[in-house]
């Protein structure tokens, strides 16, 4: 089996020529894919039937004419705006984590866990900001590295994708604390999303979940593991590096192990699940030799689905 | 320290295996930059250097598992220590006298008591000892070798009869030796158990013995030695002695005079002793013998054998209480009367001036040893042109008397007739062709002469020269044997003239065939007969003719003896002796074309056995080597005829004189034994604790801790069991 290389995962100064193609690319069909959905999925602000009255706010220069509510301005003489539900602000929040061991890339796998997690949020961006939803950004691993807060402009999309793509995954994984340190920065209650493989201490994890919720989030959990982290599939004397820990090693037969790792990785999951399940997280399993659109198909739909 | 098992230690070159496979792995190990390491062991993860000792402390602990196992199976002795422990097991060789001397093995023989003295110490020794028995008659064939059945030893010893042959006391302690050095206890015992017969123990063999005892004592673990004398048989012993016969061939209806001696051991005389002669079974005479005291009486007789072929002759005497040297058998050959063809180089109607006329004259002769009575050589001459394969088919010797030369198809045919077993005898004469002689009878030494004819010596100086002597003493041969006693047969001998014919030397650089052997030699440094083995057969080249013109031999009493047992050596051959004594091989050197096949051995307890004989050089050689039993040995040539070997009990043991007392305490002083003569001394002080301590079953310990330990460790570091491959 070859070694993986986490392919994808160089800096922004070795991809000086290549960054502005990949980012155009990953625009692209992040803009595709969404329109594919928003066909069918979503209530869309312009179908009109589906929009649904929230409230009237006083009518200030720069507002649309059309969205005057006239029938009102009879009534009291005065401009109202008519506002829809759809149209009330989402502040959505991606936290991609860029570890190092998100640069994992199995032999079998397309690319690496850390552009997966980049090419989904992207995805999600677009989405969301097709929506007219604000999209931040807040990249980490045992620290924080980039924030971006939200913002509902389609040039939002461009600076999402350059901070995306400028960092490159390293470092040990920390996730529980970040989020804990990052949840000012937070503001009011929005829907955070964290893109990450989660391998860190559950208990820290679900921990900053609560925290989270406390403060009335919504948490989407994208839980991103390579194939060979679910199989295990090596074979022959093996030296495990860690790509987090420089100094870190395991040197041993893959096949004496396979049976602890995979027992470890269930009670893992099963750990990780059962904690988001009771504090109403929602956990998307992704793999990464998984095409991207399924994943978010899958999401999509059952996101529908609790509405 | 030492090992008993010191070349077992190798094995502990299988600790590299472990290092090898380290090696082997770290270069071809695989690597994984991997994200999920703390789901690869539920331990928090190892750092390097923790990871690396682990590493180092498994591959020492399997490095050391086949090391100490390879010292644990080499069973390491530490000398310094005493052993302690009684009843650990020990190795013990037996040296077991069963020689003819020990008697019929009666409770009160000398047999009886050390198989009694054997047997005890058999019983004493701790359960898994390793014992060997090696019977001092044949320590080649011990009765068991490193058995741990003391059962079997004993039942071995207890079934052991005395022997027909004597005691080989100095190859035994050999034997002894090279079993201790290869024994796996650290207890090492050797005991003797003999009659010590002075007639075993020869004088100009001590040093050879005392430097065995000092290579005994020198081995790395130093055995102790017991020594148990059984006293001598008591009975007085009367043996036949000797039988003595003449060794020449003879022929049907000559007459033959057999001596025998008996000889009384005892310090009594003995009155009355019955002496009897057997002829082919049958009984011929019988007297009574008296004998005085250490002393032997000479008896005879003389008969005639009327059939070619073997013929038996034994003498016995009363038997006692030693009856294996109460009886002598010995094989006489009859043989059928010789042809002899006489090719006459030079005919002459006058009286005895023709080439032949006096060997002709000399092998009709009656009046000699061999021929008295009838005759023995049937002769015919004829003229050179008459030689040829129907002649040859005729004959068993071939005499070129004075022949000038042959064509190439007698020469051929006469090489092959001597090459299958015939006799020639070369006369040079007048008339010879030197230079044709030389060339194709010689032939640089592959032809039939042994030498070339050099330069007619009368002539060579161109004066006549003083007739030189024969050199004395003669050389032992089986044709001058019978002129060795006064060694003045030929004293008087005048040559007139001869040629000087020497050996060609080994060195000479050219194939000089086998080496030729002088039969009489001049005092000029010619020689006078040389003799020659081409391949079975004999080659006998002369220096003169035997005629009156080139010296007096003829008209010289030794002339016709000379000329008779020539003649019958070159027929006969120098065929083995088909008497010999129990134990000595039997040789058989035959014609080449029984090369590659073999001949039936018929023992006298009718055991059938197969020699095969190999061809060497020009001879098919084989040897028989299991005549430990005495008797009459058939053997069966591949062509089916038979000839009977007589295999008698050696005379050694007769004397049953035991050694001083001094010389047996010098040699168990050089042992550092004591001399028992009861089997509970025996026992007693072969009994000790030992010279050295045994660390074996510590490391089998340390060996089963440490493959513990290892199980423990690799399960521990999460390491598969098969990297401890």
């Amino acid at each position: 089996m070859k070694p993986p290389t986490p392919s994808g995962d160089q800096t922004p100064g070795s991809l000086a020529r290549r960054a502005r193609h990949r980012l155009l690319k990953l625009q692209l069909l992040a803009r595709q894919l969404v329109e594919g959905f928003s066909t069918g999925l979503h209530r869309s602000p312009q179908k009109g039937a589906s929009a649904i009255f929230k409230q009237h706010r006083p009518y200030v220069t720069g507002d649309e004419v059309r969205r005057i509510d006239w029938q009102l301005f009879a009534r009291s003489d005065r401009f109202y705006i008519r506002e829809f539900e759809q149209e009330t602000s989402l502040r959505a929040t991606l936290l991609v984590d860029l570890s190092g061991s998100m640069a994992y890339a199995g032999a079998r796998a397309p690319q690496s866990k850390a552009a997966y997690a980049r090419s989904l949020a992207m995805h999600l961006a677009t989405l969301l900001i097709q929506q007219q939803d604000s999209v931040g950004l807040l990249t980490f691993d045992s620290k924080l590295r980039d924030h971006l807060p939200p913002s509902a402009r389609p040039n939002h999309l461009k600076l999402l994708a350059n901070a995306l793509e400028r960092e490159s995954p390293a470092g040990e994984t920390s996730i529980g604390s970040i989020l804990t340190a990052a949840a000012p920065k937070l503001g009011r209650r929005g829907i955070l999303i964290l893109i990450s493989d989660c391998l860190d201490h559950s208990e820290d994890l679900l921990q900053a979940f609560a925290r989270l919720k406390a403060k009335q989030h919504e948490i989407v959990v994208f839980h991103i593991l390579d194939r060979d982290e679910i199989e295990f599939p090596f074979e022959g004397w093996t030296r495990f590096e860690s790509l987090e820990r420089s100094d870190e090693y395991l040197e041993s037969d893959p096949s004496a192990l396979r049976k602890t790792y995979l027992e470890n990785l269930a009670a893992f999951q099963s750990q990780l699940s059962s904690g988001c399940k009771r504090q109403k997280v929602q956990l998307c399993p992704v793999v990464t030799d998984e095409p991207s659109e399924s994943v978010l198909a899958r999401f999509l739909v059952r996101r529908q689905s609790r509405r | 320290m030492t090992f008993l098992n010191a070349t077992l230690l190798a094995g502990a070159a299988a600790g590299g295996i472990p290092v090898a496979i380290h090696l082997l792995q770290r270069r071809q190990r695989k690597v994984v930059r991997w994200g999920a390491m703390q789901l690869l062991s539920q331990r928090s993860p190892k750092r390097n250097r923790t990871l690396q000792l682990d590493h180092l402390l498994l591959l020492v602990l399997r490095t050391a598992i086949p090391v100490v196992l390879a010292l644990c199976m080499a069973k390491p002795l530490i000398s310094g220590l005493p052993s302690g422990d009684d009843s650990s097991p020990a190795s013990l060789v037996v040296l077991f006298d069963d020689s003819g001397s020990m008697g019929d093995g009666s409770a009160g023989s000398p047999l009886g008591q050390i198989k009694a003295a054997g047997t005890a110490l058999l019983k004493a020794l701790p359960r898994g000892s390793e014992i060997s028995v090696i019977p001092l008659t044949d320590p080649d064939a011990p009765l068991v070798e490193r058995t741990t059945d003391a059962g079997l030893a004993a039942q071995r010893i207890l079934q052991r009869t005395s022997q027909a042959s004597a005691a080989r006391i100095n190859e035994s302690l050999d034997a002894a030796a090279t079993l201790l050095t290869r024994s796996h206890h650290a207890k090492r015992r050797l005991a003797l158990l003999s009659d010590f017969q002075a007639s075993n123990w020869p004088a100009a063999l001590e040093d050879a013995r005392l430097h065995t005892v000092q290579r005994i004592h020198a081995q790395q673990v130093t055995p102790r030695i017991s020594i148990f004398q059984a006293p001598p048989a008591t009975t007085p012993n009367t043996a036949v002695e000797s039988l003595d016969f003449s060794r020449l061939p003879i022929g049907p209806d000559q007459k033959l005079r057999f001596t025998a001696t008996i000889r009384n051991y005892g310090e009594k005389p003995r009155n009355n002793v019955q002496v009897q002669w057997v002829i082919d079974g049958k009984k011929l005479s019988s007297a009574g013998m008296d004998i005085p005291p250490k002393q032997g009486v000479q008896t005879a007789v003389e008969t005639t054998f009327n059939a070619p072929g073997p013929h038996s002759v034994q003498v016995s005497a009363d038997p006692d209480s030693l009856p294996f040297d109460d009886t002598l058998t010995a094989i006489v050959t009859v043989h059928p009367p010789i042809p002899v063809l006489l090719v006459n180089g030079r005919a002459s109607l006058e009286a005895l001036q023709g080439e032949t006329d006096f060997l002709e004259i000399a092998l009709q002769s009656k009046n000699s040893p061999l021929q008295s009575g009838s005759s023995f050589f049937q002769t015919a001459v004829v003229e050179p042109g008459a030689l040829g394969a129907k002649s040859l088919a005729q004959t068993r010797t071939v005499v070129l008397a004075g022949v000038r030369t042959l064509n190439t198809q007698q020469v051929r045919e006469l090489e092959a007739f001597v090459k299958a077993g015939g006799g020639l005898i070369f006369l040079p004469g007048q008339q010879t062709e030197t230079v044709w002689t030389n060339n194709v009878l010689h032939n640089n030494g592959s032809g039939l002469l042994p030498a070339p004819l050099s330069a007619f010596s009368a002539e060579k100086t161109g004066q006549r020269r003083a007739s030189p002597s024969v050199s004395k003493p003669y050389p032992k041969h089986p044709v001058t044997e019978a002129f060795q006693p006064s060694e003045s047969a030929f004293d008087g001998l005048n040559i007139k003239a001869w040629f000087a014919i020497r050996p060609v030397p080994r060195n000479a650089g050219i194939d000089a065939g086998p080496a030729a052997g002088n039969l009489l030699s001049l005092d000029s440094g010619d020689v006078l007969l040389l003799e020659r083995k081409y391949g079975a057969g004999t080659v006998i080249q002369s220096a003169i003719p035997f005629n009156a013109d080139w010296s007096n031999l003829p008209t010289r009493p030794a002339f016709v003896p000379l000329v008779q047992r020539m003649v019958s050596f070159c027929a006969i051959g120098s065929n083995p002796d088909p008497n010999t004594e129990a134990g000595r091989p039997l040789t058989f050197q035959l014609a080449p074309r029984y090369g590659g096949q073999s001949l039936s051995v018929t023992t006298p307890e009718g055991k059938s056995n197969r020699v095969h004989l190999q061809l060497v050089g020009d001879k098919a050689v084989g040897e028989f080597t299991q005549t430990r039993i005495p008797g009459i040995y058939q053997i069966a040539l591949p062509d089916g005829e038979t000839q009977p070997y007589a295999v008698n009990p050696t005379r050694e043991e007769s004397a049953l004189d035991p050694l001083e007392g001094a010389a047996i305490a010098a040699f168990a002083k050089a042992c550092g034994a004591e001399v028992s003569t009861s089997a509970d001394g025996l026992v007693s002080s072969a009994r000790d604790t030992g010279q050295g301590r045994e660390i074996w079953r510590p490391l089998v310990w340390a060996t089963l801790l440490l493959m513990l330990a290892e199980l423990l460790l690799s399960q521990r570091f999460s390491l598969p069991r098969k990297a401890a491959r």
